[in-house]
């Protein structure tokens, strides 16, 4: 600024020196006077300067004067606006302390979980609900069925023709401090007082992937298609073998699993493990019998004293061995067999049933003339389960073949008393998801859900399968031939239509053809008419 | 033959450096501390490894979690892997055993003067001049005077802060409970934020500009000083205030699984020798070595110190004045 001033007072001056006249041609008195004209403006811009230094100055101090003198109302604002601005950032701190630690809830396509903020906790909230339409083609096999006076393991109720509620189950399920997984499933479908009301309740403490300990009501682990979800399997109803097997159990079973060298094993709670390439289980039930339930059909009865005798023993092998060897087409080959062994005492007997009409077939209740009291297994009695599947792409195939072999004993007669009963039953399947999804032992998942505005039809999977049961011939010493059935051979097509992961539309339809289970009108043997059912199932599951 | 040897012998101790070299294990320890102790452990931390070099061979890095004393407690209690804890007060690490055992019942007879390798003690942070005249905690209660002191829910060292004033209280109304009770009611009446831990307290008072006074550590109030000038800050040393023993222990159950037990336990031990105990007079905690704590015993103003004994000992003043529906819930009321 002092500068500028200097600057503009030196122009100035020589301006007014440009316009003095030639010296030569003034007198020097005039001169004199000009000169003092100058010296006196030179005067008074030292004067305007030196005014002008000090306005400056007065400038500068009035600006830090203001600075300085902050009124005290603005300063108990900028208090208070500190203090409020700090309070938020701590309650920010305790806010984003305290979300940290809620549990996180979850709800999806998997259901609905609550999970403990380390994820050491959870719960799963799922459901499955399927209603069932079953219709009777041809002749109803019912009314070629000699009824006795039994009502034992009769479903008349479902009957012909009937629509009804498979299940309604809700699903709990999840872990506790990481490694304890638990299941409790209720199923409120049926009401009577044979109705399966409570097929899962177990406890399984993964501590270890090689060895877990599962405690409760399970599947035991024998029969492949009994041990595949029902919600997975590609048919309405299981097939024969599935009957010559334990539907659930309540025990304790030892199972791991291992993965192919250089792959860590996975951990898989509960009595199914198709995750890792090589599993077992070995367990202790209380057994009982084939399609056996406890609480749900009358099962078990066995009253031996002895832990030995009042107990199954079962144990199961499978892998799969071709998992992440780099061949393509074998990778979703697995094979395993299975068995048990008990000895029980006076067992009750199940009936046997069609897979999808549910018609019983054998009776354990209808004798044979001369034979009189009740037939139980009563003795050794085991089984042997080869199994094997293979999922490639869309394909599947999965085939099973059991051999059980019991002690009947009848207890009012001593004509025929004991025998040694083995049953055998196969089945053979093979299905194909023509929309292009993968086929597996867990189902089909649709790439594309149901939405036929956006010209997405979900999934189709086609299936078919044949299944067989033999009744031993020597089991027509004790039962009536014209009662129950010798063999029942079952042949299944069926479309499975998946609407999405948890919407499931099914429609099977079966023929079942029978050796013996009926008589001709001159009392001898007769073979029973084949059965032909169509039904259908809408399914909701997550 | 002479340069055969000489070279043999190069080879021979290049070899054994080399082997020790690859011998040299690489260990990581997990310090959980509250607020106010980063600095020390910075610059105690590399010396502890230095020792620990010489010694073993081997790499020790400490790493350091800081916060409210409370809440770090907590931390590891909810799964935080501490190979070591250096909290504010005995309460805190007593619930690792109470709770989780992970460490033993005994933990305070394992290391010496109850594995409290320093003590400190609470004062106030005032600014330059001391405008408002403040010398002891009566000055403190009086109306219009903002106190900044962190939440004894969540900070050590805030607990500390409460017990000497109540302390005060008892002492000047012939141990009136119901008087004290007054007393620590209007000092959090005037409280104007409640920081979760002692770092965010001064957070609060020295660069938010917040209230009039800090109640804090002693070690806290010469950090401000060091590191934000003397000439904007005083402390003011009470007439009373409280021995503050800040423990130490090893999480065994963490070293255990860890395989640090050793040296977490070395770790800790060090802090009592003469080096440790340097560093930590230097930090302005008060060393429990009688030779090094002469030579730092003119930095620190004497005064009268009451012990946590006088409240029957920490479960005790916890379950009274800290825990849920104790003393200080009903006294304090945010908003209020």
């Amino acid at each position: 600024m002092k500068h500028f001033k200097r600057t503009a007072l030196a122009s100035v001056i020589n301006l007014a020196l440009l316009g003095i006249p030639d010296a030569q041609a003034a007198d020097s008195q005039a001169l004199e006077r000009r000169i003092h004209e100058l010296e006196s403006r030179l005067s008074k811009m030292d004067q305007l300067e030196a005014r002008l230094e000090k306005l400056d100055k007065a400038e500068l101090l009035a600006v830090k004067n203001e600075t300085a003198t902050v009124s005290p109302e603005v300063a108990k604002l900028k208090t208070k606006v500190n203090t409020l601005e700090r309070k938020l950032e701590v309650q920010d701190e305790v806010t984003t302390g305290a979300l940290k630690k809620l549990p996180i809830f979850d709800a999806g396509d998997n259901g609905f979980r609550i999970t403990s903020a380390d994820k050491k906790n959870q719960l799963r909230i799922g459901a499955t609900i399927q209603t069932d339409y079953r219709n009777f083609l041809g002749d109803n096999p019912a009314a070629w069925i000699p009824v006795s006076s039994s009502s034992q393991g009769w479903l008349g109720s479902v009957g012909p023709d009937s629509i009804f509620l498979r299940q309604a189950r809700i699903v709990l399920e999840g872990y506790i401090l990481k490694d304890i997984y638990f299941k409790i499933m209720p199923d409120f479908a049926q009401t009577s007082n044979t109705a399966n009301m409570l097929p899962d309740a177990y406890v399984d403490y993964a501590y270890a992937t090689q060895a877990s300990l599962l405690v409760g009501k399970f599947k035991p682990s024998i029969g492949l298609e009994r041990l595949q979800g029902d919600a997975n399997t590609a048919f309405l109803e299981r097939a024969f073998p599935t009957n010559l097997a334990p539907n659930r159990d309540m025990g304790i079973q030892v199972h791991g699993g291992f993965g192919m060298p250089g792959y860590k094993a996975e951990t898989a709670p509960g009595p199914i493990d198709n995750k890792n390439a090589f599993t077992y289980q070995v367990g202790i039930t209380d057994g009982t019998g084939d399609s056996g339930n406890p609480y749900g059909n009358g099962a078990p009865t066995n009253t031996a004293s002895s832990f030995a005798n009042n107990k199954e023993f079962d144990a199961r092998i499978f892998a799969q061995p071709f998992q992440h060897s780099g061949y393509d087409w074998l990778e979703g080959f697995g094979v395993g067999l299975s068995g048990s062994f008990s000895n029980p005492d006076h067992q009750t007997l199940q009936a046997q049933r069609t897979p999808l009409g549910q018609s019983q077939f054998i009776d354990y209740y209808q004798l044979k003339t001369g034979i009189s009291g009740t037939i139980t297994a009563n003795g050794n009695s085991n089984r042997i389960y080869p199994q094997a599947y293979w999922y490639k792409g869309p394909f599947g195939v999965m085939g099973e073949y059991v051999a059980s072999t019991q002690t009947l004993n009848a207890s009012g007669t001593s004509k025929v008393n004991n025998i040694t009963q083995t049953n055998t039953a196969a089945q053979a399947q093979v299905s194909y998801v023509i929309t292009g999804e993968d086929n597996t032992f867990e189902g089909v998942k649709p790439i594309r859900n149901f939405d036929p505005f956006k010209g997405s039809w979900g999934a189709l999977q086609l299936a078919a399968r044949w299944s067989e049961l033999n009744v031993d011939s020597d089991t027509f010493k004790m039962i009536d031939p014209t009662k129950s059935a010798s063999k029942a051979t079952a042949g299944t097509v069926g479309a499975n239509w998946f609407l999405n992961k948890n919407a499931l539309v099914r429609l099977d339809y079966e023929y079942v053809s029978f050796e013996g289970g009926a008589k001709t009108k001159t009392g001898s043997v007769a073979n029973r008419p084949s059965e032909q059912v169509l039904s259908t199932r809408f399914q909701l599951a997550f | 033959m002479k340069n055969n040897f000489l070279n043999s012998l190069l080879a021979a101790v290049l070899a054994v450096l080399a082997a020790n070299h690859a011998d040299a294990a690489d260990i990581n320890l997990l310090n959980v501390s509250y607020d106010p102790t980063r600095e020390f452990y910075k610059e105690y931390n590399p010396v502890f490894a230095k020792y620990w070099k010489a010694k073993t061979g081997d790499n020790v890095t400490v790493n350091q979690s800081h916060g409210g004393g409370g809440k770090q407690a907590r931390a590891v209690l909810e799964g935080l892997e501490a190979d070591v804890v250096t909290l504010a007060l005995a309460y805190d690490v007593d619930q690792l055993h109470q709770k989780r055992k992970l460490i033993p019942e005994n933990w305070q007879s394992l290391l010496p003067n109850n594995s409290s390798p320093y003590t400190s003690t609470i004062v106030f942070l005032v600014r330059k001049g001391n405008p408002l005249g403040i010398k002891d905690w009566n000055d403190i209660v009086k109306p219009n005077v903002s106190i900044v002191t962190p939440n004894p829910k969540t900070s050590g060292g805030a607990r500390w802060n409460f017990l000497a004033a109540w302390g005060y209280a008892l002492k000047h109304n012939n141990n009136d409970e119901a008087a004290a009770k007054v007393f620590v009611t209007q000092l959090f009446k005037n409280a104007a934020v409640l920081d979760t831990g002692a770092r965010g307290a001064t957070t609060s008072f020295v660069e938010r500009e917040i209230g009039d006074v800090l109640i804090t550590w002693e070690n806290e109030a010469y950090l401000v000083l060091r590191e934000f000038g003397a000439d904007k800050y005083e402390i003011i040393t009470p007439s009373l205030s409280i021995l503050a023993e800040p423990p130490v222990a090893v999480v065994e159950d963490v070293a255990r699984k860890h395989g640090t037990t050793e040296v977490a336990t070395e770790y800790l031990k060090y802090l009592y020798s003469k080096e440790g105990q340097d560093l930590i007079g230097k930090h302005f905690y008060r060393p429990t070595d009688p030779e090094i704590s002469a030579k730092y015993a003119k930095q620190f103003k004497s005064l009268q110190l009451i012990k946590i004994d006088q409240f029957g000992g920490w479960n005790e003043a916890q379950k009274k004045f800290f825990a849920d529906d104790g003393v200080f819930d009903e006294i304090y009321a945010p908003g209020k």
